[in-house]
């Protein structure tokens, strides 16, 4: 008992473990949010095209004399541009959403390679494995209070607009009907999306973001038959996937990023599992 | 108010109707002679007398959509307190005119007034029956929150039990009471209609609009739909817009018809001025399709 006690909470003992703590439970229940309304809508992939989008912001902000940890104020701004693009073509042109997305990702990821490479000439020590798998134990002091602030502006924002963006989702024209302004709502789910990405970089990278949109909000899916159920199971999701995987980062050392995204997927596996095994318990019993 | 008794099923005389005589015993004293309006050629449009209120307008009002005049210069209106089919072939322009009029779309020229202002239709509590149901089948959704959404303008997170009860009583007019808690993504189209017309009920609206509300409805439902029709045009006193291809549908429950034909408006009268017109009952109900139906819908 001891020991799994020990396990558990000895990581909390140390200060940038509880930093790294509360910079995961904002961030992934912020995503968590996002992602049940940009999962049934089929926009999944959206986040990781934004994180791709975030890799070219670092780069522009690099390129402008900026330090990495600096870099938040271009790659934000950058984002959420990018995502307004993509909205914008999806809804004035007859390109598919993801086809948008696709020329967005490819194109910001070029500009990223091609600043840091610009600049890795101009000075060394820019660390790129940072940027690709992020370091939520290195989180600068001025981030994490970047990511306090817009974290919660968006967390209370959503209060008032998840009912409201999850209406659109079902059935737009009639949420339009109902009075709700379906396009600005989704320009601003496009624009939270934006904004919770670019943070959440900074804790799992470019590569590992997507993570926290996605996978929460499956498993939330796969256990739910309504959307309030749904935003249940995928918040409890993200809190438990960010908190066990930080645990297991600390006492096996193990990246954090990679720990917490590995977190969520044995979850997805367990739902997968309990869910099968209830449906075959209530097919015996019918 | 039953128009059954004074409909005339005279096919074949063409121009029986012209001149508005030979019907002048509807319950609706004020018919007129045939009046032609400016942007109007066809001589079987009989407007409704000048006091009558007008809940919905289009006030020449057209859309065009790829190159194509889907509604072109309409000028008509919902007369309070009415049940109006609104009849036509695919593609005559049917279901874009109720659009225009929900504020869906905007028109190209003209406007829509409501009431006789132009006050946006979304504070006149208008509700919407549409034809197509483009649910999100991806969407974690059943029944009772589909109704509750309409009714809080709001996805709901949690159901308060005021709320299940209202909606309860909402599916029960449509003998739909079992549906309460299914999936929607599971319902049948007959069943997806009727939790339609009960989610359209629960604001209590001012206006209704259904476009083809029996369709996919097995006899039963659309004997229940009928008469909720009836009882609510005349206990609510609710202005009705209805689209269908059915000429009983509209001998049995229509105050008014609109024949729409390639855009135009063709046909407007009394169910006694218009249903007797060959012309317009081979527009209407043995119809020829045109082509550049728009966001799945049919008219």
């Amino acid at each position: 008992m001891n020991i799994l006690s020990e396990f558990l909470w000895a990581p909390f003992a140390f200060e940038f473990m509880r930093s790294a703590l509360e910079i995961a439970l904002i961030l992934s229940v912020l995503c968590a949010c996002l992602g049940v309304l940009l999962v049934p809508r089929g926009l999944s992939m959206l986040g990781d095209g934004l994180a791709h989008s975030t890799f070219g912001g670092i780069g522009i902000g690099l390129m402008s004399g900026l330090a990495l940890e600096e870099s938040i104020w271009v790659s934000l701004p950058f984002a959420v541009l990018i995502g307004f693009g993509i909205v914008w073509l999806g809804r004035h042109t007859k390109l598919a959403g993801d086809a948008a997305l696709g020329v967005f990702f490819a194109v910001s990821l070029a500009i990223g390679i091609a600043a840091l490479h610009v600049v890795s000439k101009r000075s060394s020590g820019i660390d790129i494995e940072a940027v690709l798998f992020g370091n939520i134990l290195g989180v600068q002091p001025s981030e994490i209070a970047a990511i306090r602030v817009f974290g919660s502006l968006c967390l209370v924002s959503l209060v008032y607009l998840l009912p409201r963006i999850a209406y659109a989702g079902f059935y737009a024209e009639l949420a339009s009907l109902s009075g709700i302004r379906v396009v600005a709502k989704e320009y601003l789910l496009i624009a939270m999306t934006a904004v919770a990405t670019v943070l959440a970089v900074k804790a799992v990278g470019v590569m590992l973001v997507s993570a926290w949109l996605v996978i929460p909000a499956t498993i939330g899916r796969h256990l739910s038959r309504t959307f309030g159920a749904m935003l249940f199971w995928t918040i409890l999701t993200a809190i438990l996937g960010s908190t066990i995987g930080l645990v297991i980062s600390f006492n096996f050392d193990i990246p954090s990023g990679s720990s917490m995204t590995l977190s969520l997927g044995v979850l997805f596996i367990v739902a997968l599992v309990f869910k099968g095994l209830v449906k075959n318990r209530a097919n015996q019993f019918s | 108010m039953s128009q059954k008794s004074n409909i005339h099923h005279s096919h074949g005389h063409l121009h029986s109707s012209n001149h508005g005589h030979g019907h002048t015993h509807s319950p609706d004293a004020s018919i007129k002679s045939p009046t032609v309006g400016n942007d109007q050629k066809s001589p079987w449009i009989f407007k409704p007398e000048s006091t009558a209120k007008r809940s919905m307008e289009w006030d020449n009002v057209s859309f065009q959509y790829g190159g194509r005049q889907v509604v072109d210069g309409i000028t008509s209106w919902l007369c309070q307190g009415e049940l109006t089919c609104i009849c036509g072939s695919n593609g005559a322009g049917k279901t874009q005119l109720l659009r225009l009029g929900l504020g869906l779309i905007k028109p190209t020229c003209g406007v829509v007034k409501y009431d006789g202002s132009m006050v946006s239709p979304l504070k006149r509590n208008i509700a919407y029956v549409p034809q197509q149901k483009n649910i999100n089948r991806n969407f974690p959704a059943t029944v009772i929150e589909v109704l509750i959404a309409a009714y809080r303008g709001a996805w709901p997170l949690s159901i308060r039990k005021v709320e299940r009860d209202l909606a309860a009583t909402m599916l029960q007019r449509l003998g739909s009471l079992n549906l309460l808690d299914k999936d929607v993504g599971v319902l049948s189209g007959g069943e997806l209609q009727r939790v339609f017309i009960a989610r359209a009920l629960i604001t209590d609206p001012q206006i209704l609009i259904l476009d083809e509300p029996m369709a996919a409805v097995d006899s039963k439902g659309r004997q229940m739909i009928q008469e909720l029709m009836m009882q609510l045009k005349s206990d609510q006193k609710m202005t009705i817009a209805l689209i269908t291809h059915s000429d009983t549908i509209v001998e049995m429950i229509a105050d008014r018809v609109m024949f729409l034909e390639k855009g135009k408006l063709v046909g407007w009268g009394l169910p006694s001025q218009v249903m007797n017109v060959q012309e317009l009952r081979e527009v209407a109900f043995f119809g020829h399709d045109h082509e550049g139906v728009i966001d799945g819908g049919e008219g």
